[in-house]
């Protein structure tokens, strides 16, 4: 007996699954339907997810997108202010208010394409997180949503070029239980219509 | 909107609208940025794998299983992390968590037992001996050539540390360091993969 595993203790599990030997579990080449199978799922679900998530939520993904950010920042600067100016968004405002048995307040500034937004009063109650959403509300009827991120403490969100603010006007932050589930959960905590 | 833009800025501005799918991101960085094109390579990469996992956890509903993971990689996507293990470890753990579910769901056994069930057995593996198995071959495959070699004449082989010294050339401390090294990856797979 070679005794290994004795020396390491601590990979008790790792040690003891090696002396099982090498897995004889065989790749399998995946039939062309099962990727289709995917494709319509996620183009069936929620019309969030190819927006939801530009931002980082959380982790090592942060430091990431700055530094791609910042790499951008680079090269952008020169062209920035006719990019800027060319755009021509009115810096609009909102005041957000607490829905239904919800408590809290807030407000939200458009800057460009830039959202900053500031709330008081939210709770943070373990296992879920606060979403910040743009509505596109057609007489009080949802006609289509987009995710800007998880609320976070810089409190700035930036909006993607192709969503149209004219119509995407209503700003909604919700509470999102953490369970991996991008789309909305239906509960909606502030909430208020960007004006010029 | 703004006029057509000169290649410069149409370049600039491509990359900045696109950011997650450009500047060589790696597929880990883009999955955690939310572009839809990290899915497919995720798929064409590791589905093999998943599949051919999954046929021997759930026989015949390998392909539904293989689909779910796919599906549940892409909505949780935020939670892999990186600096815990590498995306195949992360996805074999979502497959063992989606098998333990489906065999919960439809029982240990099958209800009339057959000897016509065909190639695959519909009875219930034991799905975390089948995986670890699985990770950690898969974990070995990516170490240095001689670490791995170390850890495989050590488990597989079952030789002492002096023997794997002497079959390598190598000194015994660095067969020491080697194989408390290849363990240590070899664990940090083994948990990423265990994570629910």
């Amino acid at each position: 007996m070679s005794g290994n595993g004795d020396e390491f203790p601590e990979f008790g599990d790792v040690t003891s699954i090696l002396r099982n030997g090498p897995s004889d579990v065989t790749d399998e080449t995946p039939p062309p339907a099962l990727w289709e199978r995917i494709e319509a799922e996620l183009a069936s679900g929620s019309p969030v997810t190819t927006l939801a998530d530009r931002r980082a939520r959380r982790g090592i993904a942060g430091p990431i997108v700055v530094g791609i950010a910042a790499a951008l920042l680079l090269v952008a600067l020169p062209l920035g202010l006719a990019w800027r100016s060319s755009t021509g968004e009115p810096d609009r405002t909102v005041e957000l208010a607490a829905l239904d048995a919800f408590v809290g307040a807030g407000s939200a500034e458009l800057d460009g394409r830039e959202l900053r937004v500031e709330t008081t009063g939210l709770v943070q109650e373990e296992g879920s997180s606060y979403e910040l959403w743009l509505l596109d509300l057609d007489n009080g009827e949802l006609s289509g949503l987009v995710s800007l991120g998880f609320i976070e403490a810089d409190g700035t969100y930036v909006i993607d070029d192709d969503v149209d603010l004219d119509e995407f006007s209503v700003v909604d932050i919700s509470v999102e239980p953490n369970d991996g589930n991008p789309e909305h959960s239906g509960n909606s905590v502030l909430r208020g219509e960007l004006v010029a | 909107m703004h006029e057509r833009p000169q290649p410069l800025i149409a370049a600039a501005l491509t990359v900045f609208e696109g950011y997650p799918r450009t500047v060589g991101a790696t597929l880990e960085d883009r999955l955690l940025a939310g572009d839809d094109t990290a899915l497919r390579e995720l798929f064409n990469e590791f589905s093999p794998m998943v599949l051919g996992l999954a046929r021997r956890l759930v026989g015949a509903e390998a392909e539904d299983l293989a689909q779910q993971v796919f599906l549940d990689a892409w909505r949780s996507r935020h939670r892999f992390d990186p600096g815990r293990g590498s995306l195949g470890a992360w996805l074999t753990g979502i497959t063992r968590f989606k098998a333990i579910d489906h065999w919960r769901a439809t029982g240990r056994r099958p209800s009339i037992p057959s000897a016509e069930a065909g190639v695959y057995e519909a009875t219930e593996p034991d799905v975390d001996q089948v995986v670890d198995q699985l990770v950690l071959t898969r974990a070995l495959e990516q170490l240095p050539p001689v670490r791995r070699e170390v850890v495989e004449l050590g488990f597989y082989h079952d030789l002492t540390h002096p023997e794997i010294a002497e079959k390598l050339r190598i000194p015994l401390g660095t067969v020491k360091s080697h194989m408390r090294r290849g363990l240590e990856s070899l664990n940090r797979e083994l948990g990423a993969s265990r994570e629910r």
